[in-house]
C-alpha cells in the first residue's frame, strides 16, 4: 500500500478523493443533512374566542377581496383588528425599495409567539415562513434568526429554553422579548442566558438598531465586520411600547426593489417612533405573510421570487 | 555533479515553482467568482487562502532549491514532496471551506480537523525534509 501510494499519481489521486469526500462531508453536514435536537412541546391553545376555523374563515373573505367583520375580527387586506390583537400593514417606498411596515398592537404579551420549523429544534430543520405560518394560524408572520444555522446563540422560544451557548462572533447582540412584552437588548458574551429574568422568547441575530429611541447604527455598519455595506432584503422588529411592536420587511436584489442599509432601517424604526429595534435574519429569508398570504417578494437575487425555507418565524396569533 | 544533473534538477524545480504559482492563481480565481454570488460578504479565509499555495507551495519549494539544493536529487525527495504537497493542500482546502461557511454566516467543528490534518502531513513533510538536508553526504543512502 505505502509502495502504491509513494507513485506521485497513485498520491495525487489518492489525496483528491480524500479532499472531495471531506469537504463534501462538511459541506452536507453544515448546510443538508438535519439533525433533530429536541421536539417542541405541542400547544393546544387557542385563545381569546378565536379558533383556527374563525381564521380560515377570514383567510376566505380575504382571497375573495371582501371586507370580513365578524364578531370577533374585522378583516381587510392590509389589516385585522379584534379585541386582543390590532394590526395594520402599510407599503413604502425608501431608497428605491418596497417596504411593508406592520403596526401591530396586543392584549397580551403571549400574543407574540414564535414557532421552530417542523416543530423541532435542530440544525438544517427548515420550512418556509409561510408554510410555518400556515401550521400556526399566525396572523401576522416573518422569519426569525435563523437559529438553526448557526451552533451558538442564545435560543428562548415561548418560554423554552432551546440553546443557552452564547455567541462569541463580532456581532452578539440579542433580543430578549419578556413577558409583559418589553424588548430589551443584551450583549451575549457579557450576559448570561440565566441572568435574564422572565425571558418569552431571545432572538439571536443583529445587530441592535434602535436603543432608547436612538438609532444605534453607524453608518456602513453591517450584520458582520464581514459584510461590506450594502443594499439588502431586511427583516426586523421594534418596540414604541411594550405589546405595541412595528415589524418592518424591505424587499431588496431586484430591479424593482435594491434594498436598504441597515442605517437606513434604524432609521425607519426611529421614524415610526420605536424605542427598542432589532435586525433579524434578512436577505433571501426575509418574509412577510399575513393572514397566509405572502405579502413581499422575497429573492435570494434576481427575478426569481420565491421564499427561503428558514429554521422559524416569529409571528402573531393565537395557536401555538 | 555533472551538467545534466543540474539542468535536471532545476527543471524539476521549476516544474514545482510553476504548479504552486497556477494553484495560487486558481485560489485568487475562486475568490473572485465566489465572491460575485456572495453579496458583498468577504471572509478573510477565503480572501487570502491563495497564501497557503503560494507561501507553503512556491515559496517553501523555492526556499528549499536555494539551500539546499541537493534534496532536489534525493530518492527521498517526492516522498517529501508528496506529503508537503499534500499538507498545503489540505490547509487551502480547509480555508476556502471555512471562507465558504463564514460567507454564509455558519461554522463547521471539522474544519480544525482540516488543520490538524495539514499541519501533521506538513510536519510529516519537514521530517523527511530535515532528514535529507543534514545527511548531504548520504543522500543517496537516506
Amino acid at each position: 500500500m505505502i509502495k502504491f501510494l509513494r507513485n506521485p499519481r497513485h498520491w495525487a489521486v489518492f489525496m483528491s478523493l480524500c479532499l472531495v469526500c471531506s469537504s463534501a462531508f462538511v459541506l452536507l453536514d453544515a448546510f443538508v443533512i438535519p439533525k433533530a435536537q429536541q421536539q417542541v412541546a405541542v400547544q393546544s391553545t387557542a385563545a381569546a374566542g378565536v379558533s383556527a376555523q374563525s381564521t380560515k374563515t377570514q383567510t376566505a373573505a380575504l382571497e375573495s377581496g371582501e371586507t370580513t367583520a365578524s364578531s370577533q375580527a374585522a378583516v381587510t387586506e392590509n389589516s385585522y383588528k379584534d379585541d386582543k390583537i390590532s394590526i395594520s400593514i402599510s407599503t413604502q417606498r425608501v431608497d428605491d425599495s418596497d417596504v411593508y411596515i406592520a403596526d401591530v398592537q396586543l392584549a397580551d404579551a403571549s400574543l407574540l409567539k414564535t414557532a421552530l420549523a417542523q416543530n423541532i429544534f435542530g440544525r438544517n430543520i427548515k420550512a418556509t415562513t409561510s408554510e410555518m405560518a400556515q401550521q400556526h394560524d399566525a396572523i401576522l408572520a416573518i422569519n426569525g434568526d435563523y437559529y438553526g444555522f448557526r451552533d451558538s446563540g442564545y435560543v428562548v422560544r415561548n418560554g423554552t429554553v432551546y440553546r443557552s451557548t452564547a455567541r462569541s462572533s463580532d456581532s452578539d447582540d440579542a433580543l430578549v422579548i419578556d413577558t409583559s412584552g418589553n424588548f430589551t437588548v443584551i450583549d451575549e458574551s457579557t450576559t448570561s442566558l440565566d441572568s435574564i429574568q422572565n425571558a418569552w422568547q431571545v432572538l439571536s441575530f443583529g445587530p441592535a438598531l434602535v436603543e432608547n429611541g436612538q438609532s444605534v447604527v453607524s453608518q456602513g455598519e453591517e450584520v458582520s465586520t464581514r459584510s461590506r455595506t450594502t443594499l439588502n432584503p431586511r427583516t426586523a422588529i421594534g418596540m414604541i411600547s411594550p405589546l405595541h411592536y412595528i415589524v418592518i420587511v424591505v424587499d431588496g436584489r431586484t430591479s424593482q426593489s435594491a434594498g436598504i442599509t441597515l442605517d437606513s432601517l434604524a432609521d425607519l424604526f426611529v421614524q415610526q417612533g420605536c424605542s427598542v429595534a432589532y435586525n433579524l435574519d434578512g436577505g433571501g429569508s426575509s418574509a412577510m405573510v399575513f393572514n397566509g398570504q405572502l405579502v413581499n417578494n422575497p429573492t435570494s437575487g434576481g427575478s426569481n421570487i420565491h421564499e427561503r425555507e428558514v429554521s422559524d418565524i416569529v409571528y402573531f396569533g393565537y395557536q401555538g | 555533479m555533472s551538467t545534466s544533473d543540474i539542468r535536471a534538477e532545476r527543471g524539476l524545480f521549476l516544474g514545482i515553482l510553476r504548479r504552486w504559482l497556477i494553484a495560487a492563481a486558481v485560489c485568487v480565481g475562486v475568490d473572485r467568482i465566489y465572491a460575485i454570488f456572495s453579496h458583498n460578504v468577504a471572509s478573510a479565509a477565503m480572501d487570502n487562502m491563495f497564501l497557503y499555495p503560494l507561501a507553503l507551495g512556491a515559496g517553501v519549494f523555492a526556499l528549499a532549491y536555494g539551500l539546499f539544493p541537493w534534496v532536489y536529487r534525493s530518492p527521498h525527495f517526492q516522498d517529501y514532496r508528496n506529503l508537503h504537497s499534500a499538507g498545503v493542500a489540505v490547509l487551502t482546502t480547509g480555508s476556502m471551506l471555512r471562507g465558504i461557511l463564514e460567507i454564509a454566516g455558519t461554522g463547521s467543528n471539522y474544519l480544525t480537523w482540516f488543520t490538524a490534518a495539514g499541519l501533521v502531513l506538513l510536519a510529516a513533510g519537514l521530517a523527511v525534509f530535515l532528514a535529507m538536508a543534514f545527511s548531504r553526504s548520504g543522500c543517496e543512502q537516506l
